[in-house]
């Protein structure tokens, strides 16, 4: 019998002020796998801005301030400089670990790779059916399939969280990665979102391999 | 005078036996020590691949360090984890990396008596004979523990691994000579005459099958030579990205309180942290990869001659079962 550990994936949106708590299990055959794998570039003109981004998620943070202070009985002070400079901070994370024009993704039935440009790669792994978290003195990185998407957790130091979600659209050919960002700094967490398309890679007419001593190498035939 | 030349070959017989044996030795590959359970292999820092190719050219970097003690009759290494050999010295490895590596070495004896147990660590530089040493004084060791050995035990293990060998190709002649304690130990119960035509037969057969275990060590010393300078190449990275988690580690201690709390910079700080960690095991992956490329046709072209080498062996040896058997069969009257 698989061993059943459920590890909550707190998904927080610059839409809610209650973030819904998304709970996926770390079994393979309990999740909603879908097909993610392949090449996919940037589509520059679906993008959100981040610039409204910001705007909604201050908007929205001073709102829930004023909710507080109404709920708790006291005078309203507004957004607090820090509590400003705090979102500004997570908006501008989220622009630059989001900005990869192309990704790269490779998935199996053990793993899903996703290689972005000028950044570490994604990594889900799953060793006997079960989700295998990613860690290393700095952080963990969690993964798993929710309604189909796949949902990536990675919880640094200090508490600095970033959730990406990848969803495919119904045809197959687009791509949807909606970055959350959260620390416990800022009261309200920041979302971006970012769109690709798919796009075959030409055919090359050299197999290539990377090697040790002679680097990269290549043939007209079969390797 | 027909007599006394008889008596004279006799006596020189006797005095041959005697003496104290020279013992031969089979080095079977390392045991790579790979955990089975794979969500372990990065913690560990073990790449499978490169732990199988490490075990060969580990025991033969050990053989030769035996050979040339000139202790042994012969020391080959040999594809079978159980070879019948008077000495087998059955290394396994516990740790490589760029910087370190460590191994055990348990020899034990036909009988299935330990001689020798003990680990073994040693950092490496880069350089090509690294290693050397510590292998030299591996071999110096169970030279040693040979050399403490009774000449009477020394006889003993060279007639049981002997004997294994003939009842494992002829057990209805040579089935009664060893015994098998509850401890898997091997006792000789008694010799066969030394003018034993099966016996003479079987010495044949032996030194036959010497031929081809020569012709596999051969086959093992091809992979060292064609595998150990791109092993070199996968050492010094290796030792790079040693370098580079380290510095990693270093980074984080003492940069982090330069930025100011729920700041880009601080965010962006701890980001970075963790992506640095992970290109650095990302392109050690991609470099096992590399490796793995380039050794895997060599390696597999090798197994293919060493598995072909073995199968001839076998099938050699059924043929000597059938016709041993048969002839014993047929001398004994039965």
């Amino acid at each position: 019998m698989h061993r059943l550990i459920l590890f909550s994936l707190v998904l927080l949106t610059a839409c809610s002020q209650t973030p819904p708590t998304v709970v996926i299990p770390d079994v393979v055959s309990e999740m909603e796998t879908s097909e993610i794998g392949g090449s996919w570039e940037r589509d520059y003109s679906r993008d959100d801005d981040v610039n409204k981004s910001l705007q909604r998620a201050y908007n929205l943070l001073a709102q829930s301030i004023a909710d507080q202070r109404r709920m708790d009985g006291t005078r309203t002070t507004g957004i607090t400089p820090r509590q400003a400079s705090s979102l500004v901070a997570l908006a501008r994370l989220a622009e630059l670990i989001t900005r990869s024009e192309v990704l790269q993704i490779v998935q199996t039935d053990d793993r899903v790779s996703i290689a972005r440009r000028d950044d570490f790669a994604l990594e889900c792994r799953f060793f006997g059916g079960e989700m295998q978290p990613t860690s290393s003195p700095f952080g963990i990185e969690e993964c798993g399939w929710v309604d189909g998407d796949l949902i990536s957790r990675l919880r640094l130091r200090e508490g600095l969280t970033v959730v990406s979600r990848f969803t495919v659209s119904e045809t197959g050919d687009r791509l949807r990665v909606t970055t959350t960002v959260s620390s416990p700094t800022s009261r309200m967490p920041f979302t971006l979102r970012r769109f690709y398309r798919k796009f075959e890679e030409p055919e090359s007419d050299y197999a290539c391999i990377e090697t040790l001593s002679m680097k990269r190498v290549c043939t007209t035939g079969e390797l | 005078m027909r007599t006394l030349a008889a008596l004279l070959l006799l006596a020189a017989a006797f005095a041959a036996h005697a003496d104290r044996p020279s013992l031969n030795a089979a080095v079977p590959p390392f045991d790579p020590a790979i955990p089975t359970d794979e969500a372990s292999y990065r913690s560990l820092g073990v790449f499978p691949t490169i732990r199988e190719v490490e075990s060969v050219l580990w025991a033969f970097g050990l053989r030769e360090q035996l050979d040339k003690l000139d202790d042994f009759e012969t020391v080959r290494v040999v594809p079978d984890a159980e070879p019948i050999a008077d000495l087998i010295v059955q290394g396994r490895i516990l740790e490589s990396d760029g910087y370190s590596f460590a191994f055990s070495v348990h020899v034990t004896d036909a009988t299935g008596a330990s001689v020798l147990k003990q680990e073994y660590r040693g950092t490496t530089d880069g350089e090509e004979n690294t290693f050397r040493p510590v292998f030299a004084q591996a071999a110096r060791d169970i030279a040693s523990a040979q050399s403490a050995l009774a000449d009477a035990d020394v006889r003993r293990i060279h007639d049981t691994a002997m004997l294994r060998y003939a009842e494992r190709l002829a057990p209805s002649a040579f089935g009664g000579y060893l015994e098998t304690g509850d401890d898997g130990r091997i006792e000789l119960v008694r010799l066969p005459s030394r003018d034993d035509p099966m016996l003479g037969r079987i010495e044949r057969v032996r030194q036959t099958e010497f031929v081809v275990d020569d012709t596999i060590d051969e086959k093992f010393a091809e992979l060292n030579r064609e595998v150990s300078s791109v092993y070199r190449i996968w050492r010094e990275y290796r030792r790079q990205n040693v370098d580079y988690q380290a510095e990693n580690r270093r980074r984080a201690d003492f940069d982090n309180e330069e930025y100011p709390q729920a700041s880009f910079e601080r965010f962006r700080r701890l980001y970075n942290l963790y992506k640095w960690d992970r290109q650095t095991v990302q392109e050690q992956d991609q470099l096992a990869l590399a490796f793995d490329n380039e050794v895997s046709p060599i390696l597999k072209q090798i197994e293919l001659r060493v598995a072909e080498l073995e199968t001839f062996v076998d099938s050699k040896n059924a043929e000597w079962y059938r016709l041993l058997e048969a002839l014993f069969e047929v001398e004994s009257g039965l």
